[in-house]
C-alpha cells in the first residue's frame, strides 16, 4: 500500500516540476519587457510597529532614502501601542513622517494597516513590516508594472537580512527559491499572497473591496485572494529587493509558519468559490494546486521517515538476535557490488529529484542574481538535502494542531 | 473570462505521463537483463552439480578417501553460491513486472538444484564421514519471523563456516512437486520450520537455541560451539 502512495506522490510531484518549468519556458522566456513608463504617482507608506525598536529605526531611514519626489511621498507609521522603545523612536523623526501613536495594541496587524489607510492621501499605497528594510529605487523599479488600470498591487522580491544562523541562512535560499516562484506565478496571473513587506496597492481599490481584514491572521494572503476574486491583477517586480529579518531560532520560526500555514488553510477555505471555477482561469486550478502541493509535502515527509526508520528499526531488531556479535562480519570480508541488483526505480527517482533540485537552484540564484556560494557550500548542501523534510515536518506539526483546533493569534 | 492555459496542464501531463513510460521500459529492459543473467547462472550452476556428481561416482569407486577433504569443500562451496543465486532471484522476483513465468521456471531450476545439493550432502557424509550438519530452512511469503530466522541463519553459516550447510526452500512453491512432497515427508505446516539433520524445529529458532541443537550434530564440535 505504501508503495502505491509512493509512486502517486512521485507522480504528482514530477507533475508539479514539469509544470513549472513549462510556465517558465512558455511564459517567461517570451514574456514581454514592461516599458519604463513614466509613472510618478504620490505614494502613501504605511509601517504598523509594535514592539520593533531594534529594527524600526532602520526601515523609516531606508523609507526616507527611497529615490522619489520629496513632494509625491508621505511616511505613516502606526506604533501599535508598543511596550518598548518602538514610539520614542519614530517620534524621533519629528516632522518627516506622519506617527500615529495608538495606546493599546489591537491584536491584529490589519488594524494599524487601515487606520494608516484612512490617514493616507497617495494614489499608491505601499505596507511595509517594521523589520523590513528597503533600497533606494525600489519604488521605481516597481511602479512602472502598474501598467494596466486593472493592476491592482505589485509585489516586490523578497531577501533576508543579513542571515547569520543556520536557519536564517536556510530561509535564505528558501526565500530566493520564493522569489523564483513568485514570477512564474505572476506570469500566469496567479499570485495569492501580496507579502506585508512592501506590497504596493492602488489606495483607491483598497478602500473599494474595504481595506485589510481585521480577523485574519495573514490578512496579506487574504488581501491578495480578495484581489484575484475581483479579478485585479497582481503584478511582481522580480529585482526590486526588500530586506526582511528572518527569525533565528526554532520557535519563532515555528511561530511564523504556524501563522502563515494555518492563513493557508484558512483562506483557502474562505475563498474556496474559486477552486475549479471556470471564471477565475488558471487561478482556479493554481489554488487547488497549492492545496495539493502541501498535501503531496507532507505524505512524502511521512513516507520518507517510514522507508528511513522502518529498514533502520528492522536491522536493530536483526543485531539484537545475534546479541550485537559482529565478529562473524569480518572472519570473511567479501563485497561483492552487482550492477543488475540494484533498484532502478529508486535510483532513477533519485536522480530526477536531483535533477531538478540542482535545477531549482541555479534559477532560484539567477533570477534573484546571486552567488549560489554566498554563504559557504555547506549551507547549500544542507538546504538541499533536508529543507523539504523540514518544511514537510513543520506543516504536519501545524496542520495537526489545526485538525485539533487551536486558533492562532498574531 | 480569464484565461486559463489549458495548453501548459496538458503538456505537463503528458510529459508526466512520457518519463513514466520511459521509466517503466528501462525497468522493463533491465527484468530481462536479469532472466538473461540469471539463465545462464542457472547453466553454470546445473553443470557444476553434474561435475560434482561424477566426482562422487568417482570417489565411491576408489579404495581410499584422501580426496574427501577437497571433494567437500567443494561441496560446500557450490552450495554457498547456489544460495546466493537462489537469493538474488527471490530479489529479482520481487521487483519483477513482466518477466513472471521466466523468473518462476528459474525457481523451479534453483529448487530441484537444492534438493539435489542436499541429497548428495547426505550422500557425502554416508561415504566420507566428514563433520557437517545439513540444515532444511522453510520459509514462505508472508512470513513475519521468516527474514529473522534468514539472518540467524547467516550468521550461523559465518560462524561454522563449512561445518553447516544450508538449504533455503519456499515452503509454499507448489509449482516445483518436489516442495509439497518434502514438505509432507517432514510434515511442515508453518513458517520458519527448520529441519537439522533429522530433527524438525516448529517456528523461530533463536540463536542459542540453534547453536545448541547444530552443536548437538557435530561428532567433533568446533571452537565455536559453547
Amino acid at each position: 500500500m505504501a508503495n502505491y502512495l509512493m509512486w502517486g506522490i512521485y507522480f504528482s510531484s514530477l507533475y508539479l516540476a514539469i509544470f513549472w518549468l513549462l510556465v517558465l519556458i512558455n511564459k517567461y522566456l517570451s514574456r514581454r519587457e514592461v516599458e519604463r513608463v513614466e509613472f510618478e504617482p504620490s505614494v502613501s507608506v504605511i509601517v504598523p510597529a509594535f514592539n520593533e525598536e531594534e529594527h524600526v529605526k532602520e526601515c523609516i531611514e531606508s523609507l526616507l532614502n527611497l529615490e522619489y519626489p520629496r513632494d509625491k511621498l508621505e511616511v505613516i507609521v502606526v506604533n501599535d501601542g508598543s511596550s518598548d522603545d518602538t514610539g520614542k523612536i519614530c517620534s524621533g523623526f519629528g516632522g518627516k513622517i506622519k506617527f500615529i501613536d495608538l495606546k493599546k495594541n489591537s491584536g491584529s496587524k490589519a488594524v494599524p494597516l487601515n487606520i494608516g489607510l484612512r490617514e493616507a492621501t497617495g494614489e499608491i499605497v505601499a505596507c511595509l513590516d517594521a523589520d523590513s528594510i528597503v533600497l533606494k529605487d525600489n519604488l521605481k523599479k516597481m511602479m512602472p508594472f502598474f501598467d494596466a488600470e486593472d493592476v491592482g498591487a505589485v509585489t516586490p522580491a523578497l531577501k533576508v537580512f543579513e542571515p547569520k544562523t543556520i536557519l536564517q541562512k536556510l530561509q535564505w535560499y528558501e526565500y530566493l527559491f520564493a522569489i523564483l516562484l513568485r514570477k512564474l506565478m505572476s506570469l500566469i496571473d496567479c499570485i495569492y499572497v501580496t507579502p506585508g513587506p512592501f506590497s504596493l496597492y492602488r489606495r483607491k481599490v483598497v478602500e473599494e473591496l474595504g481595506g485589510f481584514s481585521e480577523d485574519n491572521i495573514t490578512e496579506d494572503m487574504e488581501m491578495a485572494l480578495r484581489l484575484q476574486a475581483n479579478h485585479f491583477k497582481i503584478r511582481n517586480a522580480m529585482d526590486a529587493y526588500v530586506y526582511t529579518h528572518a527569525p533565528d531560532n526554532l520557535s519563532k520560526l515555528y511561530s511564523q509558519r504556524r501563522r502563515w500555514y494555518q492563513g493557508l488553510l484558512i483562506n483557502s477555505r474562505l475563498y474556496r468559490r474559486i477552486f475549479f471555477n471556470r471564471e477565475y482561469g488558471d487561478f482556479s486550478i493554481l489554488m487547488p494546486l497549492n492545496v495539493a502541493s502541501v498535501i503531496i509535502l507532507m505524505l512524502s515527509t511521512l513516507l520518507f521517515f517510514y522507508y528511513l526508520f522502518k529498514p533502520i528499526i528492522k536491522f536493530v531488531v536483526k543485531l539484537f538476535l545475534i546479541d550485537f556479535d559482529l565478529t562473524v562480519y569480518f572472519r570473511n570480508l567479501e563485497f561483492t557490488l552487482f550492477m543488475l541488483d540494484f533498484n532502478y526505480n529508486k535510483i532513477f527517482v533519485l536522480l530526477a529529484v536531483f535533477m531538478f533540485g540542482l535545477l531549482s537552484l541555479y534559477l532560484s540564484h539567477k533570477f534573484s542574481r546571486e552567488k549560489i556560494r554566498r554563504y559557504g557550500i555547506r549551507p547549500v548542501i544542507a538546504f538541499s538535502m533536508f529543507y523539504f523534510l523540514f518544511l514537510g515536518t513543520l506543516w504536519l506539526g501545524v496542520v495537526s494542531e489545526w485538525v485539533r483546533g487551536s486558533k492562532i493569534r498574531w | 473570462m480569464r484565461v486559463t492555459n489549458t495548453k501548459i496542464y496538458v503538456g505537463a501531463l503528458f510529459l508526466t505521463v512520457a518519463i513514466f513510460v520511459m521509466g517503466l521500459l528501462l525497468g522493463l529492459v533491465i527484468e530481462g537483463k536479469r532472466v538473461a543473467f540469471m539463465e545462464e547462472s542457472d547453466r553454470v550452476q546445473k553443470l557444476n552439480f553434474e561435475s560434482l556428481k561424477l566426482q562422487f561416482l568417482y570417489l565411491s569407486s576408489l579404495e581410499g578417501r584422501e580426496s574427501c577433504p577437497a571433494f567437500s569443500s567443494a561441496l560446500s562451496r557450490y552450495i554457498k553460491e547456489t544460495e546466493k543465486t537462489r537469493e538474488r532471484l527471490e530479489g529479482y522476483i520481487t521487483q519483477g513486472v513482466a518477466y513472471n513465468n521466466d523468473f518462476l521456471i528459474l525457481k523451479r531450476e534453483y529448487v530441484i538444484s537444492q534438493l539435489n545439493y542436499w541429497v548428495l550432502s547426505k550422500n557425502t557424509k554416508r561415504l566420507c564421514g566428514t563433520d557437517f550438519v545439513t540444515v532444511l530452512y522453510f520459509y514462505s511469503e508472508d512470513c513475519g519471523d521468516c527474514e529473522n530466522q534468514g539472518f540467524v541463519l547467516d550468521y550461523l553459516k559465518r560462524k561454522f563456516g563449512e561445518r553447516i550447510l544450508i538449504f533455503a526452500l519456499d515452503g509454499e512453491f507448489v509449482e516445483e512437486p518436489m516442495i509439497p512432497f518434502i514438505v509432507e515427508t517432514f510434515n511442515v505446516s508453518v513458517s520458519p520450520t527448520l529441519v537439522v539433520e533429522d530433527d524438525v524445529l516448529v517456528g523461530f529458532q533463536s540463536k542459542d537455541t540453534l547453536i545448541k541443537v547444530v552443536c548437538e550434530k557435530f561428532a567433533e564440535k568446533p571452537s565455536d560451539c559453547p
